[in-house]
């Protein structure tokens, strides 16, 4: 690849100061600020997470009462789920490299890209709000509960819908910059396959997001003006309101998994020097996933009065999910096959991600199973199959993300020994917290339970030891990425000798991104056949 | 493929972003169709919500219906379609360069949307005076949710009408601050026939709005 190798002085981050931040409209500045946000809701969610987990680590009533028990739950739920894991990935990283990678100097609509972040900071104020007397309905607003709640749906369900503006922005923005801002040479079939999930991702986000808008709508006007479509006290339907939630969170999940998979994808054939191996596959696969994902929702309600037909047919294209998902999974075994194999920390993370990520989809299976999910629904099953997608999944990816671009970033090296140590304590941490809860969840522990009975005190106490240790691992190993930013070493451009055109620029990168748009002559994933 | 690259590269020797050109013309229509896109699956949900509920009790839907006036549904359809062409008449006259032209219709357009909405308003009125509104169990419940049967038989269908119509509406209300924006634009004599991007995403998103009342009419109106 002819790449510019102008050398700048100037880079983005040499303007500084508050107000150069709040006006930019410099996709990088505006990814750096969704990443910090992001961050920053992710350690807020983590905390509660925490203080459940207390609560839970011995039967009985500790030092929170059931209610309040309630609204925590709400709280981690919502704060991971609308604010730290749908901008995820996709806001962050995609944000940051996705112009970059396909040769572009910003997205196609960079002040709706910024009016996306806007967006994002006052559905965040919305929800604050909310706080004076927080939700306890749990982040699905299953009505009619969430009509009748006494407590402050309004402001959740509106920041969220708010939310959703930020998010179908920033999808329709990726979706028209791909397809019509790469540099000459940058085929369909050369794409970083970061930016081929990425852009699967954004279309789910343009499609599905609408619905969610819709759902929380006619579930606010039924608290403010009593229209009942979803009360069955007057005609309404609460089901109906499961089918269309599940219609926009079914696919939700694959906005959040998809951009992890694409940056397992990258940092896989870097650190193993090998191509990628079935490159097509999975980049086609990951729109196999986005299609696939709005045939599945129903399986959320196999206990909520389907027909045993309907649930039948939703079973098995459930399982079609299955297929695209193992196609990565195979490529990206076959990619480590053979290589030279550098255990750096983003390579440790990727390594977790298809580890774990393996157990939460194959646990998945189970679940869209009719007959398995019956007596599965509702416990700890699926809340621990839950967890080692998405945490296993896509927050494990974003911790890959963070140590395989940040040098890139700043142009500086974070701590090696740190960061595999950090990695060894989320990992431990994780299959700690997670592992007692798969098996508590089979023994039929529900989930959503403030007490339970004294058969599970030991699982309990586990997980809870497990969620400390990685709530240590999570902290740490953030810290340790962000104190590279002013204590690192200097790393150059390309400390990882990848191939994909953000390392063929220098560190930081020059504000327009490239002084002459590169021509593309090549795949970006030629590792080992000649010199990267 | 080829084409757009080198449009791509005009958009970059320009300035960074907002350069006035080609490149700006076909991301920004590419990018309103996805727009418009994500607007057809918000109305969708409702239409879908209109279908479920009317296999569930189409008596409701047929009864409830003939008390709505197909004379206001009519006029307000008329107008509607009259806009969409005059929005249309008002983007190919800009493409010839007839920028007077184009203001007087988008003056119109504008005036179209306003007579839409007044003659809305006096529907909804009329509405409240016979007590559809009561049927449909509107009432100001501040939030708290805690929802009563205000009439014997609260009407789905009613539920479903006000909704509808009160969401269009506001799409109404979106659309004619666009419009009106592209107008002083147009006054102010930004537009030519070499850069007219905004008066056509304008009249795309005006011509949805068009668009989904044609379904609203018959669904609405014409069920009875």
């Amino acid at each position: 690849m002819a790449a510019a190798e102008h050398a700048h002085n100037e880079n983005f981050l040499s303007r500084k100061g508050v107000w150069e931040w709040v006006r930019s409209v410099d996709h990088k500045r505006i990814g750096i600020m969704y990443l910090v946000a992001i961050l920053i809701s992710f350690v807020i969610g983590g905390v509660f997470a925490l203080l459940l987990r207390t609560e839970l680590m011995f039967p009985g009533k500790d030092f929170i009462d059931a209610n309040t028990y309630n609204i925590f739950f709400t709280m981690h739920g919502s704060i991971m789920i609308f604010l730290f894991i749908v901008p995820g990935i996709i806001a962050s990283f995609g944000n940051i490299f996705l112009p970059i990678q396909i040769g572009a100097k910003d997205v196609a609509f960079p002040v709706i890209n910024r009016l996306s972040f806007q967006l994002y900071v006052v559905g965040v104020i919305i929800i604050g709000f909310g706080l004076l007397s927080p939700a306890d309905t749990g982040w699905t607003f299953y009505t009619p509960y969430s009509a009748k709640s006494g407590t402050s749906v309004i402001s959740l369900a509106a920041g969220a819908f708010v939310l959703g503006f930020a998010s179908i922005l920033t999808g329709l923005n990726f979706v028209v910059t791909v397809h019509k801002m790469r540099a000459p040479g940058m085929h369909w079939t050369r794409l970083p396959l970061f930016v081929w999930s990425i852009y699967s991702a954004s279309l789910i986000q343009v499609i599905a997001t609408p619905v969610i808008g819709i759902t929380l709508l006619l579930l606010i006007f039924e608290r403010i003006f009593g229209v009942g479509f979803f009360n069955p006290e007057l005609g309404g339907d609460p089901v109906l309101f499961q089918h269309f939630f599940w219609f926009y969170s079914h696919p939700v999940v694959y906005i959040m998994i998809l951009p992890a998979m694409g940056v397992v994808s990258e940092v896989l054939p870097v650190f193993s020097r090998k191509p990628i191996f079935g490159y097509k596959a999975i980049a086609w696969s990951s729109i196999a996933i986005a299609a696939v994902s709005f045939i599945v929702w129903a399986h959320h309600l196999f206990t909520s009065s389907l027909s045993t037909t309907v649930a039948i047919a939703f079973s098995f294209l459930t399982f079609l999910v299955a297929i695209p998902t193992a196609i990565k999974v195979f490529n990206w075994l076959a990619t480590l096959y053979g290589g030279q194999i550098d255990l750096k920390t983003p390579m440790l993370y990727a390594l977790a991600f298809v580890f774990l990520f393996a157990i939460g989809g194959l646990t998945g299976l189970y679940l869209g199973a009719v007959g398995v999910d019956i007596p599965l629904h509702d416990t700890y099953f699926v809340v621990a199959h839950f967890h080692y997608t998405i945490q296993g999944g896509t927050v494990i990816s974003l911790m890959g993300a963070l140590y395989y671009w940040w040098p890139k970033v700043t142009g500086r090296m974070y701590n090696e020994k740190i960061g595999v140590i950090t990695f060894l304590l989320v990992f431990i941490g994780f299959n700690l917290t997670f592992i007692p809860q798969f098996i508590m969840g089979i023994s039929g522990m529900p989930r959503r339970y403030f007490d339970y009975v004294p058969e599970f005190a030991n699982y309990h106490f586990l997980s809870t030891i497990g969620a400390y240790i990685l709530g240590i691992g999570y902290v740490s190993a953030i810290t340790n990425i962000f104190a590279s930013t002013w204590t690192g070493k200097k790393c150059g451009d390309n400390p990882w000798n990848a191939n994909t055109l953000e390392w063929k620029i220098p560190s930081p990168p020059p504000e327009h991104n490239f002084h002459d748009i590169p021509t593309v002559t090549e795949w970006p994933y030629e590792y080992g056949r000649k010199a990267g | 493929m080829s084409t757009s690259t080198v449009t791509n590269k005009k958009l970059h020797d320009g300035s960074k972003w907002g350069n006035p050109g080609p490149m700006v013309y076909d991301m920004s229509k590419f990018g309103m169709w996805l727009f418009l896109g994500t607007e057809i699956l918000l109305f969708a949900m409702l239409f879908t919500g209109y279908a479920i509920y009317y296999m569930k009790m189409p008596e409701d839907f047929h009864n409830s219906a003939k008390a709505l006036s197909t004379t206001f549904g009519t006029i307000n359809t008329i107008i509607l379609i009259f806009s969409s062409f005059t929005v249309a008449w008002a983007i190919e006259c800009i493409k010839k360069n007839k920028v007077k032209m184009m203001n007087i219709l988008l003056v119109i357009t504008i005036l179209c949307g306003v007579a839409f909405l007044v003659n809305k308003y006096f529907e909804y009125a009329h509405e409240v005076h016979i007590g559809n509104l009561k049927l449909a169990n509107m009432q100001w419940l501040g939030g708290t949710g805690r929802a009563v049967a205000e009439s014997a038989v609260p009407s789905m269908f009613f539920f479903i009408y006000f909704v509808l119509t009160g969401i269009h509406g506001l799409h109404i209300i979106i659309g004619l601050g666009l419009l009106t924006w592209v107008l002083v634009k147009g006054i102010k004599g930004h537009f030519h026939s070499g850069w007219y991007t905004p008066v056509e995403i304008g009249g795309l998103y005006w011509h949805l709005v068009d668009l989904i009342w044609i379904y609203l009419f018959p669904l609405l109106y014409l069920v009875a």
